[in-house]
């Protein structure tokens, strides 16, 4: 179990990223970096989930997201806040064609998927675009832990939260919160931390 | 809470039901599943739901047998018909029978998504008006009734608190006047000759309310064909009253205190900001200290909205209120029915004195306009009473069943408050159905 500098005492509250079927030390590494740019108040650590077959639903040549979802959510250590997946394989929702990722809103556990967010999987001319890569991970990243916080879809196009069908609504959004669901998801980290509510502001 | 926009996810796959419902909540939807077209029936007969996604072929009683009980029930449900076993022929009678669209598994993500947001653009339209005509239709009395020490301290607080730009913070059982008194706060104050705008935040679903408060572009999601501004814009200058404050998400709640704190909004996507010169006065029966500790309200949009704070009595602690309301409400009643005044006979009048009124003025309201339809003679009496005595009660127990209905559709009225979707809910019929059985039996809010 691959672990960030300080070893995490039982009690503190973390963020395992789990790397599913296979992920890179070189991305996990990344994405937890992402992870704690953005919750700097939280530790994450990394995990491993070799096999992901129990997920593979061989008639379509997917992994079924939900299954996954349930093996990370047995995997999470119980003082652990939250668990995120990354994988490469291509992930699907019974009744759904594809998903880039999926949540348990206001729950604990969610995984996406690197395979469609991969500037070859569109265009061999833009395999070596890592930053466009690098963008698109990071936003997916953000969108889901937020899920597992309570944030819900947001109607702002540029805001991390906006519903993304299509690539071209990840790319077009920030890699951040707009102003309120910034708020919103500090208001919830708070309250996941079970810290006070906010003070007074002096009127 | 909030209130949410309402799928069902009907599909005897247990996998399919599961993830659709995850994915489905991601966009703030509250979801529910049937794993049946029977427990589909069944849920909507104890429900109200906004969209259906149904499977097509399910044991038992298919998609289209499914849906043909859905709609008798309740036909203003939108079902989207999915299906893995695609043919012309299904599709056609699916569309025949009322589904708004018939997809095919494995189903686009964006394709599902564009079709929900299209049912929501249009059952969104459909509410606005609604709400619009229910509100074109409400009478109210421009006028505060009350001599008790209770009432005249809420005239002070009104007087002290008019001439000022503070926000209000009004609190207070149902039907005790809350409107009332924001209305004449705005009435009483440099404001008075802009606009007071009303927001009942209980009434409307999230995503709505959202829009409704602080308006939208065009362009800015599906449905929005033009550019329409929010309420906080349209009462610049005047008073924005939110009532129902305690139902609002919290993604609303930040929304709200930003606009608070820096009295400018965004219309939903807009990039630039306006800036608004809005006073606010905020309502609720709620207990917001408790939502607070329980984490479903924040403490600081709190303590921006609770800068003045007034709390209007239930009429059980001003008592000596009821005979001046009860004159009050005969004579306006007289007037709009063209009846003739009514006295209080004194027995009568030791019922109203003597009764508890769970629903306040307004439930008052509703006693005195019903004893003054069904009473006969000059006196409204004990037997014109839905609470006198027991024989009173067993000889004015409704007999019809449309006195029944009339009178428990009116009892439920007042414990929501004239909420028509809360109302619905709990009498488990559709709104427009509530609202035309409203105007049939005459039944108004009176607060």
């Amino acid at each position: 179990m691959e672990q960030s500098s300080q070893r995490i005492k039982p009690l503190e509250p973390h963020i395992v990223l789990f790397g599913v079927g296979g992920v890179g030390r070189d991305i996990l590494i990344k994405a937890s970096r992402f992870l704690v740019g953005h919750c700097p108040s939280i530790r994450v650590t990394i995990e491993s989930v070799d096999d992901a077959d129990f997920a593979l639903n061989e008639d379509r040549g997917q992994y079924d997201a939900k299954k996954i979802l349930r093996e990370l959510e047995r995997r999470l250590p119980e003082n652990a806040l939250k668990g995120i997946g990354v994988t490469w394989h291509d992930l699907f929702l019974p009744m759904l064609s594809y998903v880039y990722g999926t949540a348990q809103v206001e729950g604990r556990c969610a995984v996406f998927s690197l395979r469609r967010l991969h500037p070859g999987f569109y265009s061999p001319k833009e395999t070596d675009n890592v930053e466009l890569f690098d963008c698109r991970i990071e936003k997916t990243l953000l969108h889901e832990i937020a899920h597992t916080f309570g944030l819900t879809h947001c109607h702002s196009p540029e805001c991390v939260m906006f519903s993304s069908c299509r690539i071209e609504d990840t790319d077009c959004k920030n890699s951040h919160f707009c102003p309120s669901c910034a708020e919103l998801f500090q208001w919830m980290i708070e309250k996941a931390l079970g810290l006070p509510p906010q003070e007074a502001p002096n009127i | 809470m909030a209130k949410k926009i309402r799928i069902l996810v009907v599909d005897d796959e247990p996998a399919v039901r599961e993830a659709m419902t995850d994915w489905l909540r991601e966009d703030g939807y509250e979801v529910a599943a049937a794993a049946s077209g029977f427990e589909a029936v069944e849920k909507v007969e104890e429900q109200d739901w906004n969209i259906m996604l149904l499977d097509l072929k399910m044991p038992g009683m298919d998609g289209i047998e499914t849906m043909k009980q859905v709609k008798e029930r309740s036909p203003e449900i939108e079902i989207i018909m999915v299906t893995a076993f695609a043919t012309v022929d299904t599709a056609v009678e699916a569309m025949r029978q009322g589904a708004f669209d018939y997809l095919v598994k494995p189903v686009e993500p964006e394709e599902l998504d564009l079709q929900i947001k299209k049912i929501l653009s249009h059952q969104n339209l459909v509410l606005e008006n609604l709400l619009l005509k229910q509100k074109l239709e409400e009478e109210f009395e421009d006028e505060i009734v009350g001599k008790s020490e209770a009432m005249q301290h809420v005239y002070e607080f009104i007087t002290q608190v008019a001439a000022t730009d503070s926000t209000v913070l009004i609190t207070g059982e149902s039907g005790t006047g809350k409107e009332l008194v924001a209305r004449a706060i705005h009435a009483n104050s440099p404001r008075a000759y802009m606009p007071l705008i009303t927001v009942s935040c209980g009434a409307l679903p999230d995503t709505l309310l959202e829009s409704e408060l602080f308006g939208f572009e065009k362009g800015a999601f599906t449905g929005a064909d033009y550019m329409k501004k929010g309420r906080f814009e349209l009462a610049d200058g005047g008073t924005l009253f939110l009532d129902e404050i305690g139902e609002i998400s919290p993604k609303t709640q930040v929304d709200l205190l930003r606009a608070l704190q820096n009295k400018e909004i965004a219309r939903l996507g807009a990039k630039e900001t306006i800036k608004v010169d809005v006073r606010i006065i905020a309502a609720t029966n709620r207990d917001l200290k408790k939502a607070i500790a329980e984490g479903k309200f924040r403490q600081d949009l709190y303590y921006r909205l609770n800068v003045l704070h007034v709390d209007i009595p239930p009429l059980r602690e001003r008592r000596e209120d009821i005979p001046l309301l009860a004159e009050h409400f005969i004579r306006h009643l007289s007037t709009e029915m063209n009846m003739q005044r009514k006295r209080i006979s004194n027995s009568a009048h030791k019922q109203l004195m003597e009764y508890n009124w769970p629903g306040n003025v307004r439930e008052l309201a509703n006693v005195i306009e019903r004893a003054m339809v069904i009473g006969k003679g000059p006196e409204i009496r004990p037997q014109d009473l839905p609470f006198s005595t027991p024989e009173a009660r067993a000889e004015q127990t409704p007999r019809s069943l449309k006195d029944l209905e009339r009178a428990h559709i009116q009892k439920t009225l007042e414990e929501n408050d004239y909420n028509i979707s809360r109302t619905a809910r709990d009498l488990e019929i559709d709104r427009q159905t509530l609202y035309n059985k409203m105007e049939k039996y005459g039944l108004k809010r009176n607060d």
